[in-house]
């Protein structure tokens, strides 16, 4: 089945076709009992009166008993011969002109012999009552299957809540965890119930054992940055070196250049790694109130000589101060990393248009479209071209120093304008 | 000028060494906290270079050692740790500078000069390159005693091409020392090419000789030769 549904409707579902199912068995094994119940009943009743009437023919006894004949058809007949007749008992359907339907009947022929003459006797016992009966008694039966069945899931509904609650819990659990935090670990809650007992164990050792991996990935990528740094600087150096020898021809140093033009990229990439690295440990942990006007001012006055070359025409629009607890350093990175990126995207003679807000500033430039799709905007490595000037992670850092601050970054590009927007998110403004 | 270059990075010792010696400066080195301590007591440095994590010590307590002795000796940290607490401690030790590693070459050697001057010639010093005379307290420059009018980062550009003369200069490394690590995230290569072309053009206009060669795709070489 495609489509997903929840537990309960799913077991609600199967709880009706199979209670159909039970019901259509369970409706004809009663009907077929009830019905043979009462035949014999009836049967019984036709014997009762055909030996009450032997006995009347043949003179032991004179009074027809008070319960007898009332509804029933008797027939006596006198037979010439003295046949002796097998007592039969059968089903007949006779044409009622009264009620003007057909009427079922239940018959017994037999013979009863006088001392002169012998009869033949026919009781016919109408069967609408035991039909009334059946009908009475086979419309309760289906009441009160309808009533346990509802009952029964609405027990079930109940029950399904509180059976399933510590299940529900351990799932927000899971989702609330995140790789990289400091408590990956999931821990489980005590539940009597043993399959939630062992479903709560076995995420506690999976996500111990997640952690650990985690750890040593990270480690690893950590230590791999880290002792990148001393071998990247000495030939970045030596290269640097080997430029300044005079007797180079020009296509050697070209070939020295460009390895060099790509140690300082890699000794860039390292760099960056490490310093994404610092923001995940909160090695910038310290807050002050930033006020995020002041550090925009800062940088389009920084960046003011590439916006005038680009003929980029700049629009600050400031609503309110925009007021933040977040590290001074971090603040700063966010703020150059965005507005690099918006310069360095732009198109010449496009436009930068920043909005501060009181809870957040919106950053939209235009350009080209974007040569990957929008939510893989903040990936590390993702770009449009490959450039030896740029890291790749700029934008994975400010992914990085907005979640370690608190603050939600999204990102939009629609027909030449990328917009970028960073805000608190609702939650802690209310 | 007499530099003491501490460093325990041996490869990279040499490069520093063979640079600024190119430079016309004394060039000595240590490799580890008790040589350099040895060195900075027997001798008299104008500029030292200190690695701040060190075999058997750490460049902190040589940069205190110096205070201690009343040094004149300028100070340039060179440090790895590109963290704002070393920087803040560094320079509150009494440090004249500090340069994250990795760097460039021309750019140490553009910083050993700028605290040189600012230490021997409380800034007050003329450099003269042919007939270019730069004045770097007026920040004012001179073509045969003609005024040339620059933009800073114009200045900034022919200063560091003239501290690094006859020395090639990638365009990574010029746009480092011009704009430190702000402009990562833009195209700053073409933005160079801007301030380069507007320099060469007032040189010219100036009548100046054309000392600033293109090295295509590598960078540019300041030389008369």
């Amino acid at each position: 089945m495609d489509r997903s549904v929840k537990l309960f409707s799913r077991s609600t579902r199967y709880y009706f076709l199979s209670f159909f199912i039970f019901l259509l068995i369970s409706a004809y094994i009663f009907y077929y009992l009830i019905n043979h119940r009462l035949n014999e009943e009836v049967d019984e009743q036709l014997n009762t009166e055909m030996i009450h009437i032997q006995r009347i023919v043949s003179g032991f006894d004179s009074v027809v008993p008070k319960s007898m004949l009332l509804n029933d058809a008797l027939t006596i007949r006198r037979v010439n011969m003295k046949v002796r007749l097998q007592t039969i008992l059968f089903d007949t359907v006779m044409w009622d002109d009264v009620e003007r339907e057909s009427i079922p009947y239940r018959v017994i022929r037999f013979s009863a012999e006088s001392e002169k003459d012998p009869y033949i006797v026919t009781i016919k016992k109408s069967k609408l009552e035991t039909i009334d009966l059946i009908y009475s008694i086979f419309i309760s039966f289906l009441f009160l299957y309808a009533f346990l069945v509802a009952m029964l899931l609405l027990t079930n509904l109940l029950l399904n809540k509180s059976l399933w609650a510590p299940f529900l819990k351990t799932i927000n659990k899971i989702k609330s965890l995140r790789l990289g935090d400091q408590d990956v670990v999931f821990l489980p809650e005590k539940t009597s119930v043993i399959e939630f007992e062992e479903l709560n164990s076995a995420l506690f050792e999976m996500t111990l054992r997640i952690k650990s991996e985690y750890g040593r990935m990270k480690e690893f990528s950590e230590n791999a940055a880290h002792e990148l740094q001393t071998p990247v600087t000495i030939i970045r150096t030596k290269l640097e070196s080997i430029l300044q020898n005079r007797d180079l021809d020009e296509n050697t140093v070209s070939l020295v250049g460009q390895a060099l033009e790509n140690a300082i990229r890699l000794s860039r990439i390292t760099q960056t790694l490490l310093l994404l690295t610092k923001i995940e440990h909160d090695q910038y942990g310290q807050k002050e109130e930033v006020n995020f006007s002041l550090v925009i001012e800062k940088y389009l006055s920084l960046y003011n000589d590439l916006i005038t070359d680009a003929k980029l025409e700049l629009n600050v629009i400031k609503e309110e101060e925009f007021r933040f607890g977040i590290n001074p350093i971090l603040a700063s990175m966010l703020i150059s990393n965005l507005l690099g990126n918006a310069i360095h995207h732009n198109t010449p003679n496009g436009f930068l248009r920043i909005q501060i807000y009181r809870d957040g500033f919106e950053i939209v430039n235009s350009g080209e479209p974007p040569a990957f799709p929008p939510e893989e905007m903040f990936t590390r490595f993702i770009k449009g071209s490959y450039s030896s000037e740029h890291t790749g992670l700029g934008l994975a850092l400010v992914k990085e120093i907005s979640v370690k601050s608190g603050l939600e970054v999204s990102y939009t590009y629609n027909s030449g304008r990328h917009s970028f927007k960073l805000f608190v998110p609702s939650k802690t403004t209310i | 000028m007499k530099i003491l270059i501490i460093e325990d990075e041996t490869a990279l010792l040499q490069d520093i060494r063979k640079y600024l010696e190119g430079e016309n400066m004394v060039v000595e080195t240590a490799s580890d906290f008790p040589e350099a301590r040895k060195k900075i007591i027997d001798y008299e440095y104008d500029c030292i270079v200190v690695d701040i994590n060190l075999p058997k010590g750490s460049g902190f307590d040589l940069i205190k050692e110096l205070k201690i002795t009343r040094s004149n000796a300028g100070i340039l940290i060179i440090s790895a740790r590109n963290s704002l607490d070393d920087k803040l401690k560094g320079l509150n030790l009494g440090s004249d500078d500090y340069l994250v590693k990795p760097f460039h070459l021309s750019e140490l050697n553009a910083r050993i000069n700028a605290i040189l001057r600012r230490r021997l010639f409380e800034g007050n010093l003329v450099t003269h390159f042919n007939e270019l005379t730069i004045d770097h307290r007026a920040l004012s420059v001179k073509v045969s005693d003609h005024p040339l009018s620059l933009t800073p980062k114009e200045f900034d550009l022919l200063n560091y091409f003239i501290i690094n003369k006859n020395k090639v200069l990638t365009q990574s490394g010029i746009v480092e020392h011009l704009w430190n690590d702000e402009l990562e995230f833009v195209d700053s290569y073409t933005f160079l090419y801007t301030h380069i072309r507007n320099l060469r053009k007032k040189l010219q206009d100036a009548g100046a000789g054309n000392y600033l060669k293109s090295i295509y795709s590598v960078g540019y070489i300041w030389t008369d030769q």
